[in-house]
């Protein structure tokens, strides 16, 4: 039906009232309005100020890695196993042992009130040569040692000066290659607490109790995290005590120089060691001195070159009841099944990583 | 009759959708401050964008120079020298969705990195600002708040 | 006929060489109108269609230019409030489908006789922003001093553009 002469002017009033409330479209070409900068000085929330809490970082503390894959060389060095059964092997050579290390950490939560992070982490040594005849243990040893390991990172700020920093794994190791992983191989499980206090933006430090490996076999722990910047930001100190610790020198934002130690190990399974003998537990230990080069090679992808002497602290085995292991005591009477000494390669190490905004 | 009376309500609707999206594009406008209470931030528009730049900090001279405080950590050397204060490190946001700046970049003087960014008015005086790199997953949250001048 | 047509069209995309011609675009005033505060102030100018009368005077289409890169940036005023108090100058163009782009920047800013030159940024490709129908060149100043009043210069901007003809 068609519209009478009075609804159409009803018709064209509204679209004339639908023009006017639509906003005008044109263009800037004057002069913002200009603002008094003077006055920030004194101003105050609109609504509720907000809590103010303390980040996990300090000024020019190296980045944090969310993907890493890197390759590791260890140049030539010997195995001596002592002490096993009652044949003591002659000393083996390895030309040379190379690894692979892949990890991942993933901001699951990440706010100012609080920080939650999962990992993943992967690393092997592949010996060269693998094959040892006669020689079961270290046979067993030089089929390649593998970890693989899941953890979560919690840190959670109080306030501008307190926070709570939580760390934990669980981690498969043993001789094998992935993607090859091997059933009922018991999971071995590291963890750390920290209570700490941030006091300004070059300095952190925080207190707690951990639960290690990196001595090798099950340890009880206290921990000191120390990380500091000097006033001209050039340098500075990264430590996690025991574990590791640092001397930092930055360059600049994209360049930064480290030179420290840092204390690996983990309690590896071997299966298949030696024949009619309980679960040979292989424990591992080493004492990294290095230098650790950082850099940014285009944005958040960095390139890491680490060169160092890996002292070994540990190469020993024992074996477990089961796959259960035990902490051991300075009071503990259990002997170790065989002992190792092991000389002391030069190693290094290149990665890549993305690391964290 | 029916048909005037249809067009009419579909044009009362436009109109009424057209003021409600508007207001919402510019209530980013203002000044900002973050958590950590080092800076404070206008956001203006430019143009058909929204930026955000530093109006004030709070220590304004490098104590190493006692000067005004450059960006320094810029990765273009030709940009070192530029004020901080002025300086623009919120950039091209776009209204896309309701209460939601997206497209932009927001950019660290501390370390000299750029990150995308997503803008989410959580209310009307406090921000949701997610810097990260590549994916959302890589990233952080910051919370903002609005500042008015004390009277 | 379709091989034929083709294989010109082919023939006339293949043969076409890239130019570069210096480009002196019209002076754009930019006013800050006062009150002007210490610190940074912003002006901003809408530039409308800015490729298309080019492409006409010079015989090509907006898809035949391959960049536009700034050469020189020259502010010139006689406004006594820019020549005594404005500390820094730096221009920058954005446009709706383009990021923010720095096309040049004074700091210190230094006058010889009411002229003063901006560094360009080399690598600046101005050819996204100035794509659409619109863009805008924002100016900010950095004054050393509150004031009341307006300040205004003239820009001329000299760019290198290159075009396939």
């Amino acid at each position: 039906m068609e519209a009478t002469g009075t609804q159409k002017i009803m018709l064209l009033v509204l679209l004339m009232a639908a023009t006017t409330v639509l906003p005008a479209q044109t263009p800037d070409t004057t002069a913002a309005p200009e603002e008094d900068y003077s006055a920030y000085d004194a101003v105050t929330f609109a609504g509720e100020g907000t809590k103010r809490y303390c980040g996990p970082k300090i000024l020019d503390l190296s980045p944090q890695k969310l993907i890493t894959v890197g390759y590791e060389y260890h140049s030539q060095h010997q195995y001596q196993v002592t002490a096993y059964d009652t044949y003591t092997p002659p000393p083996h050579t390895i030309n040379h042992a190379r690894g692979l290390r892949v990890a991942a950490n993933v901001p699951i939560v990440s706010k100012n009130s609080l920080t939650i992070q999962l990992s993943f982490n992967y690393t092997n040594t592949i010996y060269s040569p693998s094959i040892v005849k006669h020689h079961p243990l270290l046979a067993a040893t030089l089929q390649g040692l593998s970890s693989t390991g899941l953890g979560t990172t919690v840190f959670k700020p109080w306030d501008e000066r307190h926070f709570a920093l939580l760390q934990a794994t669980i981690e498969e190791n043993g001789n094998y290659m992935a993607p090859s992983f091997p059933q009922n191989l018991a999971p071995r499980t590291s963890a750390a607490l920290l209570y700490g206090w941030k006091y300004h933006d070059r300095k952190m430090l925080a207190l707690g109790l951990s639960r290690t490996y990196r001595g090798g076999q099950l340890a009880y722990v206290p921990v000191l995290l120390y990380n500091y910047t000097a006033p001209g930001r050039q340098w500075g100190l990264e430590a996690l005590l025991p574990a590791r610790m640092h001397l930092r020198k930055t360059f600049n934002a994209r360049h930064l120089l480290l030179a420290g130690y840092e204390l690996e190990g983990q309690t590896y399974t071997l299966t298949n060691a030696v024949p009619n003998t309980p679960t040979i537990a292989l424990r591992r230990s080493e004492l990294r001195m290095r230098l650790h080069y950082e850099q940014s090679l285009s944005g958040f992808i960095w390139l890491t070159l680490q060169a160092g002497l890996r002292y070994n602290v540990k190469f020993d085995y024992d074996t477990l009841s089961g796959s259960a292991d035990f902490y051991r005591t300075g009071s503990s009477k259990q002997p170790y099944y065989a002992t190792s000494r092991v000389t002391h390669p030069f190693y290094f190490q290149v990665g890549f990583h993305l690391v964290s905004p | 009759m029916i048909k005037l009376i249809f067009t009419t309500l579909l044009l009362i609707a436009a109109a009424a959708t057209t003021l409600a999206q508007a207001p919402d594009a510019d209530a980013l406008l203002g000044v900002w401050e973050p958590s950590n209470g080092k800076a404070r931030v206008k956001v203006e528009k430019l143009g058909n964008k929204y930026f955000g730049k530093i109006v004030w900090l709070k220590e304004p001279l490098d104590a190493a120079t006692n000067l005004p405080k450059v960006d320094k950590n810029n990765p273009d050397e030709a940009l070192r020298s530029t004020p901080l204060k002025g300086f623009r490190l919120l950039k091209d946001f776009e209204y896309t969705t309701t209460n939601t700046w997206e497209e932009g970049t927001i950019y660290d003087p501390e370390n000299g990195n750029t990150y995308k960014c997503i803008i989410k008015m959580k209310d009307e005086n406090t921000l949701d600002i997610r810097g990260y790199i590549g994916i959302s997953t890589f990233g952080r949250t910051d919370i903002w708040k609005r500042l008015v001048l004390k009277k | 006929m379709a091989c034929v047509i083709l294989a010109a069209t082919f023939l006339q995309g293949g043969c076409k060489k890239t130019e570069e011609k210096e480009w002196e675009l019209a002076p754009v005033a930019i006013i800050w109108e006062g009150p002007l505060m210490e610190g940074p102030n912003t002006a901003q100018v809408a530039i409308d269609e800015l490729l298309q009368p080019w492409c006409t005077q010079h015989q090509c289409t907006v898809a035949d230019i391959t960049h536009i890169t700034p050469k020189s940036i020259t502010i010139t005023t006689t406004d006594s409030l820019l020549l005594t108090s404005c500390t820094s100058l730096a221009l920058q163009a954005v446009s709706d489908d383009s990021k923010m782009l720095r096309i040049g920047i004074a700091n210190p800013l230094v006058w010889h006789k009411g002229r003063a030159t901006l560094t360009t940024t080399p690598d600046a490709d101005l050819l996204p922003i100035a794509n659409g129908n619109q863009f805008f060149w924002i100016m900010d100043a950095n004054f050393a001093a509150d004031t009341e009043a307006t300040a205004r210069c003239t820009m001329e901007l000299l760019l290198t553009i290159g075009y396939k003809k």
